[in-house]
């Protein structure tokens, strides 16, 4: 059983259920970083004192993580135009009246070009994000080697929560796009647009955690 | 069809090198170690840069339809109502006491 | 084999699910009740050994079969988070909207079947961590199901950390199923069903994802941070200086208290709503249905219900009257929340003027639906001196309180969600409950609730504070109130007896229930004109679905039948 506009638009909103979703989704994960956020105003405009954030934070490790999170932002849409203009082909090959299930030389070569290219991109972003998650134990365990711990002050706490949190959605990401990267080319050959479709919207979100990190590097180290 | 490739390819590589430009001057700004409130104001509004630029070319928000612009804006209220709601109720620190008090002792 | 059972138990069919919600929801309104009849008896009987049952509740909770005071506070705490968090919005939303939405819609099953799978399981696996923290050292939360700071940072034990857990569970669980109805809504819309065709009970589960959508978030991040302060030593919402037992606390401080409870009420206000909304629109089904007409004002209602929607996220703060804001800030909330009642107040009036003109059919649904609404009224006229700040003052926190918002969910919302459950047995099961038992069930339900919850309304106006452990019995100003609790007692063993006519008939029904066709009640939406019954397994319509026309459309003059079902064309 089909669920209706999995891949193809509906006509009067113009969207995939999957395009939808993602959204929807984010704007859930607005709303708590949102509610982060504010409780960080609230608890640092009421303290009498603050520690000086770039004292005690590593302000080029950060500058090194944001680079390296915007990069692997980049790769992962060169990931998705990768597959995506060749989707459409795919797919046109696979319905095509005589129904060509084996592709011309040409258009192999073509598909497996643009495959290789998604493979090559989405690696890199699986990179970028592991050299991210590297940073980030450094900056802890640095962090605790200094007898610097998220009980030390209010400061300390917000900074290992909010991070905390953002890392576990670096992690979790990651699995998504590991899973893209490996087994779940498969859809590929059954299903082109489908799996195009899958990649922009793993790439939705994880231009979210992109987002959500360009404002947490100003907001706990810079300022 | 190669050449939208090619053009689209492109536009991310001038969003990438806006953002870097930026990242580098967020940084900047704050060697200049600057009083509280520029410093707040220029570091959010590089922020909000930054992230309208990932938004709109690298999630494809840029031409995006309604049905998605209208929950995003929804949730964007709310989170400026939050944070509002927040500050003005316990924030006295921040505003002095002119919201008054909500009980008197004279 | 085996794989056969599997795939049953992790059914992606929404009405699968549906029923599993259904189910589990329901054993935990069964659980929450029974929390709560101990609190009645603690109350009636302060200080005295509970009859039968107070040997098994160990001697830890209960010293000599007397509820101590510490297991008194679990029971409170427990008893609504169960009853709001695992009981009422799971069966209200994750059961009805779950089976019924798609059907109402024209669509084959939710646009993210396997999601809506793994929100079941998330909701079971939060509400057994709830249920397990009854068994660990120091026994569950037990900090008001609204688990206020600074107590509960501090409090002793497991249970609050497990509250804290099982809540991320939960959240995590209605998000993702709020994202799938608003997907599916928006997107899986048969052709011809415009939005404005749309049955009022879809609206109102539409709107009701929303709410839990944008405002869950925000106990996700309070209940991230309360796990912090107890885990692992952070003071988020311990403030500088607190002193503990006479001790200084050992933590950084610079906390905020009240952050907690805004973060709280930013959902727990939006979250009363989730309550109502699908109970609006069951009854809005079951009226329309059996007066045999449209509802009056369908689109005023629909209108009405989205700003109800967005209002309900700027009111939070009217439950924080008492806690110092400024004079201006808590204008602005009374403000929000008045102007709140207005589009309650069309809806409850839409619906009553749907009675105007119509043939009544006084079946068991309807007679729920009938008590609802004076009783949802009563509910929503005495928030209103709660809603003004200045009258919130001597109420606030009194068994006032607890009467007001009961009459809303007992009487009302759980009233709707057993019309939903007469209305809709037959569609499920193919057979009708019993007309008699469901009488009868209906009549004492409505006596014990009012035996129960109006003489609340009496202890609070003389000043009686809710979660007493003696109900008051130490305080002078309490005394002349304090009888009350013997007849509220006895009617709350009214109502768990009263139950047994309900659940004796849903499972009698379900073997020897009089056989009904698909569309016993003659209904004009398509979960009763185009599917079978049960709906099938795949797809749930045999043949493609086409909408024609609006969703009520009943006793239409000039027309061949008495109803014209969505689909005919």
């Amino acid at each position: 059983m089909e669920i209706p506009y999995t891949t193809e638009v509906r006509p009067d909103t113009g969207l995939t259920n999957p395009k939808l979703g993602i959204w929807l989704f984010l704007a859930s994960e607005v709303m708590l970083f949102g509610s982060l956020f504010s409780s960080y105003v609230l608890l640092r405009s009421g303290a009498p004192t603050w520690p000086v954030q770039h004292e005690v934070l590593s302000v080029p490790l950060a500058a090194l993580n944001t680079v390296v999170l915007i990069a692997s932002s980049v790769t992962m849409v060169m990931a998705w135009a990768s597959l995506a203009p060749h989707a459409a082909a795919v797919r046109d090959r696979l319905r095509s009246p005589n129904a060509r299930a084996m592709a011309s030389p040409a258009e192999a070569s073509a598909e497996a070009d643009s495959l290789k290219r998604y493979r090559l991109f989405m690696g890199l972003t699986l990179l970028g994000g592991a050299i991210f998650l590297v940073v980030k134990a450094i900056e802890y365990g640095d962090k605790f080697s200094h007898h610097l711990y998220p009980a030390t002050n209010n400061f300390l706490g917000l900074y290992f929560t909010l991070t905390g949190l953002h890392a576990l959605h670096v992690i979790v990401g990651m699995i998504v796009n590991a899973y893209l990267w490996g087994p779940g080319t498969r859809m590929w050959r059954s299903e082109p647009e489908r799996f195009a479709n899958r990649i922009e919207v793993a790439g939705i979100y994880w231009h979210f955690v992109d987002v959500v990190w360009i404002f947490l590097f100003p907001v706990l180290y810079l300022l | 069809m190669a050449h939208d490739v090619a053009a689209q390819v492109r536009g991310y590589m001038v969003v990438f090198g806006a953002l870097l430009v930026l990242t580098l001057a967020t940084v900047g700004v704050s060697y200049l170690r600057l009083p509280e409130t520029p410093a707040v104001l220029i570091g959010i509004s590089i922020a909000l840069t930054k992230a309208a630029l990932v938004a709109m070319y690298f999630m494809h928000l840029k031409g995006e339809k309604p049905m998605v612009y209208w929950p995003l804006g929804l949730t964007a209220f709310l989170f400026v109502g939050l944070i509002a709601g927040l500050l003005l109720s316990e924030g006295d620190h921040l505003f002095g006491t002119q919201f008054g008090d909500a009980f008197t002792t004279d | 084999m085996r794989g056969h059972v599997l795939r049953r138990i992790f059914s992606t069919d929404h009405k699968v699910i549906g029923l599993q919600y259904g189910f589990t929801s329901m054993f935990f309104l069964l659980v929450g009740f029974s929390l709560v009849i101990l609190i009645r008896w603690q109350h009636a009987y302060a200080g005295q050994a509970l009859p039968l049952v107070g040997g098994l509740l160990g001697e830890t909770n209960a010293p000599g079969g007397v509820i101590s005071p510490e297991f008194y506070n679990q029971l409170g705490a427990m008893h609504g988070t169960i009853m709001v968090f695992l009981g009422v919005v799971p069966l209200a939303f994750g059961a009805f909207g779950n089976y019924i939405v798609p059907l109402q819609i024209g669509a084959p099953d939710m646009a993210f079947p396997r999601l809506n799978a793994l929100s079941y399981w998330l909701y079971l696996a939060g509400g057994l961590v709830m249920l397990v923290s009854f068994f660990v050292p120091g026994g569950a939360a037990n900090n008001g199901w609204t688990s206020y700071a600074p107590l509960s940072d501090i409090a002793a034990g497991h249970g609050q950390t497990l509250w804290l857990g099982g809540m991320l569970l939960l959240i995590f669980s209605s998000l993702l199923g709020a994202m799938n109805f608003i997907a599916t809504i928006i997107q899986l819309r048969a052709p011809g069903m415009t939005w404005f065709r749309l049955p009022f009970f879809v609206w109102a589960q539409f709107i009701t994802a929303f709410l839990l959508l944008l405002a869950f978030p925000a106990l996700q991040a309070a209940a991230v941070l309360q796990g912090m302060d107890r885990l692992v030593g952070t003071s988020f919402f311990l403030p500088s200086g607190l002193v503990v037992t006479g001790q200084p606390a050992d933590v950084a401080g610079g906390g905020n208290a009240l952050l907690w409870q805004h973060l709280f009420w930013f959902l727990g206000h939006p979250e009363v709503y989730v309550l109502i909304l699908p109970a609006m629109g069951i009854i809005a089904e079951v009226i329309a249905n059996n007066t045999r007409k449209p509802l009056w004002g369908y689109r005023l209602m629909v209108y009405s219900v989205f700003v109800l929607g967005f209002l309900s996220f700027v009111v939070w703060a009217h439950h924080m009257f008492l806690t110092g804001m400024g004079t201006a800030i808590s204008a602005f909330f009374q403000a929000t929340t008045m102007i709140i009642s207005i589009p309650s107040v069309i809806i409850l009036s839409a619906l009553i003027l749907s009675l105007y003109g119509g043939s009544i059919r006084f079946n068991t649904p309807m007679l729920f639906a009938l008590a609802f609404m004076p009783m949802f009224g009563l509910g929503g006229l005495t928030g209103l001196p709660l809603g003004l700040a200045a009258t919130d003052i001597p109420l606030h926190d009194t068994n006032y309180v607890v009467a007001h918002f009961h009459y809303l969910v007992a009487p009302g919302t759980i009233f709707a969600l057993f019309a939903g459950v007469y209305y809709w047995f037959p569609k499920v099961t193919g057979r009708m409950m019993n007309e008699t038992l469901g009488r009868i069930h209906f009549l004492g339900s409505l006596i014990c609730m009012n035996v129960i919850f109006m003489p609340m309304f009496v202890q609070g106006l003389a000043g009686v504070n809710r979660r007493l452990w003696d109900g008051g019995a130490i305080y002078s100003h309490a005394q002349e109130t304090l009888s009350l609790n013997v007849p509220m007692v006895y009617a709350a063993f009214g109502l768990a007896f009263f139950q047994l006519f309900f659940l004796v008939n849903l499972l009698v029904s379900l073997r020897a229930g009089r056989v009904a066709d698909t569309n016993p009640w003659e209904a004009t939406t398509l979960e009763w004109s185009a599917t079978s019954t049960p709906p099938r397994a795949h797809g749930n319509f045999d043949r493609p679905v086409r909408v024609y026309r609006d969703p009520y459309e009943y006793s239409v003059p000039g027309a061949a039948a008495g109803f014209l079902p969505q689909n005919a064309d």
